[in-house]
């Protein structure tokens, strides 16, 4: 019995293909058909796996070994050989003039109930015998049952050819699946119509279709067999074919596939981390951006990979899902900018900054960024009109007088004037490029929005810098801005400026600015002094973008803060971060005149404590963790000080490498030196490297209930 | 002269008792034990007896409570460690509780016994148990409730009281 095309397909683990040169090939992403059939679709072709393979423990391959097995793996779901290797030495030879297939016949013929197959259920195709490589040979069977294909089953023969011209079986590869059974009657082959319903997809030509067996893995570790229909349909105006099996009773999709099947390619681009100035490029996914690729554009995903195996593709910055579409006003001042591109063979291709304009590339991919860290902070990101809809970045800005060396949000758009007059082109300094969408998202958000969000200018520069500050992590604003020269920069947020502004000049937007900038990063600076480098920086964003929305005055955004760190809804008791807080904003004097001192230390909530043993009595071996702290020392009770002094003073040190503990996550750990005594609780004080307490936390340890512990009730 | 004649005798017998101590002092040390008699140290070991470890007789069943051990089904290997001994057994956690049998573990000393429970070459769960003495003859049972069985490895992020405690801030 010949083997059409699709169960050839199922055959296809047996065959070498070459692999693209290109990517890596798979089936795209399916957007039309219903869902199940999308879902299979993803799954594609051969997606019915047999059951992992087992060595059988149980032959005696030391003793009666008649066959010459060296080695014998079953398939436990049929309990039927899956795959058996023979010790050639001990191999009868088998004569050149000996048809293989015959001889593999008679000896399926024997062997039969290992191989769970019937000698009158073996189908032949045009490889049934067949060369794939210089001294093998493999003699391959289908199989058909009650007049059925049964999908993806095989068995192969596969044998050495001996130098004087005779072969010797070398191994048998065995997925016949076994005894076949079917749970329920047979049903009538699905109609063309209700195949294209379960489909989902209208106007699909039938080619051809075929009764199959469908043997799939069920829970109970065996197989069981569907009766199904294979049909093969031709989409006439997508010229894609698909072939799709689909249950008789259920009309469950059971498997799909199509002749579509495209290549993956990730696309790069090197662009500046921080400035030009600095040339600190590297290379990070070209997230969202357009690529045409003949007449049609499709969109790179967040990692920039795309579906593509063409080499010429054009490459546009802008799509539905970019955060910007960029104009270059010195090319094409009418349209987002396009540059043609060529995808290097293997999948991979970097573009950079020369390969097209430096700014327009620059300024995509730092808007893509700056957007990606505020979504994590601010609240219902997806409703802000800015980064739900993006906004328009216009580069390489010049104006009718010649004036550079600037850049500015104008309600619609964020600008970037090319390089002149001594100064840099401000697109290819990310801080710049972040400072202005910091004014767009000032706009956004806040009580008051309209008709226009930006009501306190120099809160404006403020949130724009400290933006641009966050991102880069440094102080420095718009290292670079003066042609070639990192310092000075044009700004800095770790300042003494306090407000009120001292006069006229310091009253000027940017420079009054400072005040809230110096504020939030000296807030930055004493969260990570708690919570270390990573965990107080995120502490710091959190607070700064969720006070955006409540907060339209600098004057005011002490207030706010304060309100969104308290963790009790009660304004009276001091929030957990009180101190850090307060003593930033009071550095530039929007405290009100509340000014704290450095016996205020905040509670360290990333404090914790394991027990690692009980000794009993209260007594206990603790190992603790942190964000931040260089070491942990820990007195008996709620207290205010602990010092070597104190009765009962224990300290926690840094725990080498510990199985015990996670490497790599965000938390330190620590090792107390000693046990703890918990009857009265203790407080942990976290302490910086040079010893200085900066946080602390008062544990108490409330016996719990066991009586329902094991050791209580086992008899 | 009898007189100093019987001390002059009695002497030479104390003199010769004592050289006869000195001389049939016994070769081997004594068993030592600190000043306080057997006391215990931050592990809750008591001080040994200076001699080779002494091992039970019969197979200490351990018994796990594999509630925590269910969430991730599969075979688990425990290795358990106690004074300087390590020992490794395999299991499948099916119902309440899983009971082991560890032979050869060191009896009549206490101390902290630790039971690593890996799936593959993977830490899943850790467990100690304080103040755990075996007796040398007697059947002995370790019982390791739920609550002492501990995610490994730890990441730090929640208070864990263990078995007998409940942590809460202090306010």
């Amino acid at each position: 019995m010949k083997v059409t095309i699709p169960t050839f397909i199922g055959l296809g683990i047996l065959l070498t293909t070459a692999c693209a040169e290109q990517g890596v090939r798979h089936h795209h992403n399916p957007t039309r058909g219903n869902e199940s059939f999308r879902n299979q679709l993803l799954l594609g072709a051969g997606s019915s796996r047999p059951a992992p393979l087992q060595v059988n423990r149980s032959f005696n391959l030391s003793g009666e070994n008649p066959d010459g097995i060296a080695q014998l793996k079953l398939d436990p779901a049929s309990n039927t050989w899956g795959w058996v290797t023979f010790d050639t030495n001990k191999q009868d030879l088998i004569a050149p003039s000996v048809s293989l297939e015959e001889w593999t016949r008679a000896y399926i013929e024997r062997k039969r109930s290992e191989l769970g197959i019937q000698p009158n259920e073996l189908v032949v195709f045009d490889k049934t015998v067949f060369q794939p490589v210089a001294g093998t040979t493999l003699v391959t069977f289908t199989r058909s049952f009650q007049d059925r294909v049964v999908k993806g089953a095989f068995t192969q023969f596969i044998f050495n050819s001996m130098p004087d011209g005779g072969f010797k079986l070398r191994e048998i590869m065995n997925n016949s699946y076994g005894l076949i059974q079917f749970g329920t009657a047979d049903a009538t082959a699905p109609s063309l119509q209700q195949a294209i319903d379960a489909i989902g997809i209208a106007d699909l030509q039938l080619e051809t279709s075929q009764p199959v067996i469908h043997p799939q893995l069920a829970r109970d570790g065996r197989y069981e067999f569907r009766l199904a229909t294979e049909y093969t349909l031709k989409d006439p105006g997508e010229g894609e074919k698909f072939w799709v099996t689909l249950d008789n009773g259920s009309l469950d999709i059971l498997e799909a596939s199509s002749n579509h099947i495209y290549a993956k390619h990730e696309l790069l681009l090197n662009t500046y981390s921080r400035s030009y100035v600095f040339n600190d490029q590297k290379p990070r996914p070209f997230s969202f951006v357009g690529v045409t690729v003949n007449g049609v554009t499709q969109e790179a995903d967040i990692k920039g990979v795309i579906d593509t195996d063409a080499t010429q593709v054009t490459i546009n910055l802008t799509s539905t899902q970019s955060h910007t579409g960029v104009v270059n006003l010195l090319t094409s001042p009418n349209q987002f900018y396009s540059f043609p591109a060529t995808l290097m063979p293997g999948g991979k291709t970097t573009v950079a900054l020369s390969n097209a304009d430096p700014a327009s590339l620059n300024t995509f991919l730092a808007v893509h960024e700056v957007v990606e860290y505020a979504k994590q902070f601010v609240p219902n990101a997806a409703q802000v009109p800015l980064i739900a809809n993006g906004i328009q970045a216009n580069v390489n800005m010049a104006d009718q007088q010649g004036t550079f060396c600037n850049a500015f949000y104008n309600g619609t758009s964020i600008n970037f004037f090319r390089q002149g007059n001594g100064c840099a082109n401000t697109a290819l300094i990310n801080d710049v490029v972040y400072h202005e969408w910091g004014h767009a998202l000032d706009d956004d958000l806040g009580v008051v929005t309209t008709p226009n969000g930006i009501t306190d200018g120099a809160f404006s520069e403020g949130i724009g810098d400290i933006i641009g500050g966050y991102m880069i992590k440094a102080d420095a604003i718009g290292a670079g801005f003066n042609l070639n020269m990192a310092d000075p920069p044009i700004r800095r947020l770790q300042n003494n400026r306090t407000h009120p502004p001292a006069n006229q000049q310091e009253a000027a937007v940017h420079s009054a600015g400072q005040i809230i900038g110096g504020s939030f990063w000296d807030l930055r600076n004493n969260l990570i002094a708690v919570y270390g480098p990573n965990e107080g920086q995120r502490m710091a964003s959190s607070l700064f973008f969720r006070h955006l929305t409540m907060t339209d005055r600098y004057v005011d955004s002490y207030q706010s803060v304060l309100r969104l760190d308290d963790n009790d809804n009660n304004p009276a008791t001091r929030s957990p971060s009180y101190c850090a807080i307060n003593k930033a904003f009071a550095r530039h004097a929007l405290t009100g005149g509340v000014t704290e001192g450095d016996s205020c230390v905040d509670t360290d909530l990333g404090l914790r404590v394991r027990v690692d043993v009980d000794h009993g009595g209260g007594s206990l071996t603790l190992i603790a963790s942190s964000f931040g702290a260089d070491s942990i020392v820990a007195c008996p009770g709620k207290v205010a000080t602990c010092t070597d002094a104190t009765p009962g003073f224990i300290e926690f040190t840094k725990s080498a490498t510990n199985p015990l503990t996670l490497t790599g996550g965000t938390k330190q750990f620590y090792e107390a030196k000693g046990t703890v005594t918990v009857k009265d609780g203790i407080t942990l004080f976290s302490r910086d490297a040079t010893k200085k307490i900066v946080g602390f936390r008062s544990l108490g340890f409330k016996a719990r209930d066991t009586s329902a512990d094991l050791s209580r009730t086992l008899k | 002269m009898r007189r100093s004649f019987q001390s002059a005798l009695w002497f030479v017998v104390f003199a010769n008792v004592l050289t006869g101590c000195t001389q049939f002092k016994p070769t081997q040390d004594r068993p030592k034990f600190n000043r306080a008699g057997v006391g215990k140290n931050a592990d809750g070991e008591s001080g040994g007896s200076g001699g080779p470890a002494v091992m039970t007789t019969k197979p200490v069943e351990l018994v796990v409570a594999n509630a925590k051990l269910i969430g991730t089904p599969g075979a688990y290997k425990a290795v358990i460690k106690f004074q300087s001994s390590s020992l490794t057994q395999e299991f499948t956690p099916t119902g309440a509780e899983s009971r082991l049998k560890i032979e050869g573990l060191p009896a009549n000393v206490s101390g902290v016994i630790a039971i690593e429970l890996y799936q593959g070459e993977v830490l899943k769960f850790v467990a100690k148990r304080a103040n755990t003495k075996l007796d040398v003859v007697a059947a002995n049972q370790i019982v390791i409730d739920d609550c002492l069985v501990l995610p490994a490895p730890w990441d730090g992020q929640q208070h864990n009281g263990s078995c007998e405690w409940t942590i809460e801030d202090l306010n």
